[in-house]
């Protein structure tokens, strides 16, 4: 199968966008982080919940990464660092995966009631709750923002092994990865450093979440639309090769 | 069936008081002011609901600080 | 097998929406329980309507024989005890004339605040009660969530003003709607200084400006009331001996000392009794009905001020023969405001019927106007009273489509027109009607014909 070497690097490069834009619009973590930072200033003082903020970041990021190499080894092992006319069928697969994830993201990823509810089952998000509240040292939080990071996993796992592919290919072309591989892997804070900003900044909870609720059918369109593109990206220049 | 723990509903307050912002000596004179409201409260009724206390905790709270009254009412929408 | 409960019907408020739907259903064999939290017989007969129209009915009397030529210099006494005491007596005397009503229909009247549990089991204090369906008819109370410092400041509501026993020298009135116009003209009536503040740039906002500009001169010529519209008042606070009203005027905000504070502020629905346990809806306005008074919990029906909109006795009571009649014979039909009065009970009066002049334009219909002012009959020389016009609306095709009415016997003449509006007749069998040309009624034939006269 003949591809077009130019355009498989933009395509490529566009599906690692794009797959960044879905991690920094994924909201379970950030509202876990909110929910976080506001306990803590209710209980410590603004540098020690400043300080434990990290902590959380840090947890979640170690958990990013981890998922993420643990992603790139396993395409990388079984691709054998490269993509084949052969591997089509694991295409598909990957490309039905988003479409039920980008009509999951439109449909069930709030829920369909007042606030930001998400898709986690309420006794579940209860005990998050029940976690953040009783945070007292670093471990905690980071042990939150680790195990925050993993309840997601069912939106994130399958744009890390995605993107692996694509990051795989794109140094098999002599582009460099380890740029895009560290990006990529860091955008998962950009949006707890933005609530961490928000609330040093003299903004509280209930403004950031009035924002959040108003931005919510935003949100669920980002990332259904993102998936969506992903999913036809891999399509037209993957499988079909154009 | 479970006794209303008015404690853990005063510490509660405080933290999510202070997390809001407001200032401690303000945020325990209206907590004290809104716990004593919710003595009558809860002899006024024999069964209350958890949502029946939280709008009542809500209505108090809308008095002295919207932002508060906010996140009271919604924190268990946010994730 | 269906789930038993103890009734079929439980009616949550026991004022004109929720006894006569208890009577309704009751007379159709259902098995029928009505709860009331406070007061038999709602805010109606306790403290807005039966109160309201005895109280205005003797300072009324009381202005309307002082300010007589005939009595010009002699100087007429009250005792307003005595007069609340009779208030008290027509209260409590209706309210057991309504409560025997009920039970004699077969209506199980209990007492004591309703708390639901879920959507079929409703507490009161520590007994549980079961029921198929429900009722809320629990009506509204004056709202005074915009004014802050209401916590800390004693001040009156329309309810709670006409029962004083003592009056004050000064009245402060906030809100000129229809009730803070009440309160102020009984208060003036009886010799109190009274100041209105109004938010809006003319008092009686929902009505037609010419009528707000004739009731505010009447206000200010002859009862001596200052009318202050465009004054909004943003907080109160508590001195020593007074209390301070602190209000914005354009951009700059200012403060008056006063004894005595009426919030005639409008009214909020009466909603704390566990409607989340229900599954019910609400918001701020009331709870969320559809067109056929179901709310989100299919079993649970809600009538009256609880819903929201205009509060009225006549409509309360209309949406309750409604629903009953929808339940007991499995009907759909649906909810027609066509024809209703509403009324200010002011010396001048105020009623309308249908749409006012405001709403056509503001809809941009077309329509026909009559005025016939009061000093063009009789009955004004008759009765010493010349202040005030009749205004008359049709639709291009002659139907009498709406009325406004300002006259001593504003309420009654605006019913007549009501027959008219609600059933689409139009201005010529309005202007048949025969009437005595010694009364104000005249003046509707009067309007009716100057329609008739336009093309």
């Amino acid at each position: 199968m003949c591809y077009n070497l130019n355009m498989n690097i933009f395509a490529s490069l566009g599906i690692v966008i794009l797959a960044m834009l879905i991690m920094g619009s994924l909201q379970l973590t950030p509202g876990v982080f909110a929910l976080f930072y506001h306990y803590t200033l209710g209980k410590f003082s603004k540098s020690k919940a400043s300080y434990l903020s990290l902590f959380f970041i840090l947890g979640t990021e170690i958990i990013s990464a981890c998922l993420f190499l643990f992603s790139y080894y396993l395409t990388y092992v079984f691709f054998l660092g490269k993509f084949r006319p052969e591997h089509t069928v694991f295409a598909w697969i990957a490309v039905g995966v988003l479409i039920a994830l980008s009509i999951g993201s439109f449909f069930f990823y709030f829920r369909w009631e007042k606030g930001t509810k998400l898709f986690v089952a309420r006794s579940f998000a209860k005990a998050l709750d029940d976690y953040a509240r009783n945070i007292k040292t670093r471990s905690d939080a980071f042990a939150l923002g680790a195990f925050a990071s993993t309840c997601e996993i069912i939106f994130t796992l399958p744009l890390y092994i995605i993107t692996a592919v694509e990051i795989i290919e794109m140094s098999c072309e002599n582009y460099t990865s380890d740029f895009l591989t560290i990006i990529y892997i860091l955008t998962a804070a950009v949006p707890l450093f933005v609530v961490r900003w928000l609330f040093k900044s003299g903004r509280n909870l209930a403004d950031i979440q009035k924002t959040r609720a108003k931005d919510k059918n935003f949100t669920r369109l980002i990332l259904g639309f993102s998936y969506l593109m992903i999913a036809i990206l891999i399509i037209c220049f993957k499988i079909n090769g154009y | 069936m479970e006794e209303i723990d008015e404690n853990k509903i005063r510490k509660n307050l405080k933290i999510d008081a202070k997390g809001v912002g407001i200032a401690s000596g303000a945020a325990e004179m209206f907590i004290e002011n809104v716990m004593k409201e919710l003595k009558k409260f809860l002899k006024s009724r024999e069964i209350i609901t958890e949502k029946d206390l939280n709008r009542f905790l809500v209505r108090e709270l809308k008095k002295y600080n919207a932002d508060l009254a906010y996140v009271y009412e919604n924190r268990d929408k946010i994730i | 097998m269906g789930r038993k409960y103890d009734f079929e019907y439980i009616i949550v408020g026991s004022g004109p929406a929720g006894t006569t739907a208890a009577k309704n259903l009751a007379k159709a064999k259902k098995r029928v329980a009505l709860i009331e939290g406070r007061v038999f017989g709602g805010t109606n007969i306790n403290t807005r309507d039966i109160p309201y129209a005895t109280a205005l009915n003797f300072s009324h009397t009381y202005h309307k024989v002082n300010s007589l030529p005939e009595f010009k210099n002699q100087d007429l006494g009250f005792s307003l005890p005595t007069a609340v005491m009779h208030q008290e007596k027509v209260v409590a005397e209706s309210r057991k004339i309504n409560k025997k009503s009920c039970e004699e229909a077969g209506v199980i009247c209990l007492s004591g605040h309703a708390n639901f549990i879920d959507q079929h089991t409703i507490a009161i204090g520590s007994k549980k009660l079961t029921a198929a369906n429900f009722i809320l008819a629990t009506g509204s109370r004056t709202r005074t969530s915009m004014i802050a410092g209401t916590e800390t400041v004693d001040y009156l509501t329309p309810e709670t003003a006409v029962k004083i026993r003592k009056l004050p020298k000064v009245i402060l009135v906030v809100g000129g709607g229809a009730t803070g116009c009440e309160v102020a003209t009984y208060f003036a009536e009886l010799g109190t200084k009274v100041i209105i503040m109004e938010a809006a740039r003319r008092i009686l906002p929902r009505e037609d400006k010419e009528v707000s500009a004739i009731v505010s001169d009447y206000l200010t010529k002859r009862l001596g009331a200052m009318v202050l519209p465009g004054y909004k008042v943003v907080a109160l606070e508590k001195t020593k001996a007074t209390k301070r009203v602190i209000f914005k005027c354009g951009n700059s905000e200012k403060a008056i000392r006063v004894d005595t504070i009426v919030l005639a502020t409008g009214s909020e629905p009466r909603l704390d009794y566990g409607l989340e346990n229900a599954g019910v809806k609400y918001n701020e306005s009331g709870i969320i009905v559809n067109k056929f008074f179901v709310t989100s919990a299919k079993n649970i029906y809600a009538i009256g001020d609880a819903i929201g909109g205009e509060s009225s006795t006549a409509r309360s009571e209309y949406e309750a023969a409604l629903l009953t009649s929808n339940l007991i014979h499995k009907a759909k039909n649906q909810a027609s405001y066509k024809g209703f009065v509403r009324e200010v009970n002011t010396t001048l009066g105020v009623a309308t019927v249908g749409v006012n002049e405001s709403d056509l334009i503001k809809r941009k219909l077309k329509y026909k106007k009559a005025i016939v002012s009061l000093n063009e009959i009789m009955a004004g020389k008759i009765y010493h009273d010349e202040s005030g016009f009749v205004k008359i609306l049709a639709d291009p095709r002659g139907r009498v489509v709406g009325a406004t009415v300002v006259s001593p016997n504003a309420g009654l003449m605006a019913e007549e027109i009501a027959t008219f509006v609600r059933h689409n007749l139009g201005v010529l069998e309005l202007a048949s009607v025969p009437r005595s040309a010694n009364e104000y009624s005249y003046a509707i034939k009067l309007a009716a014909k100057k329609l008739l006269r336009k093309k």
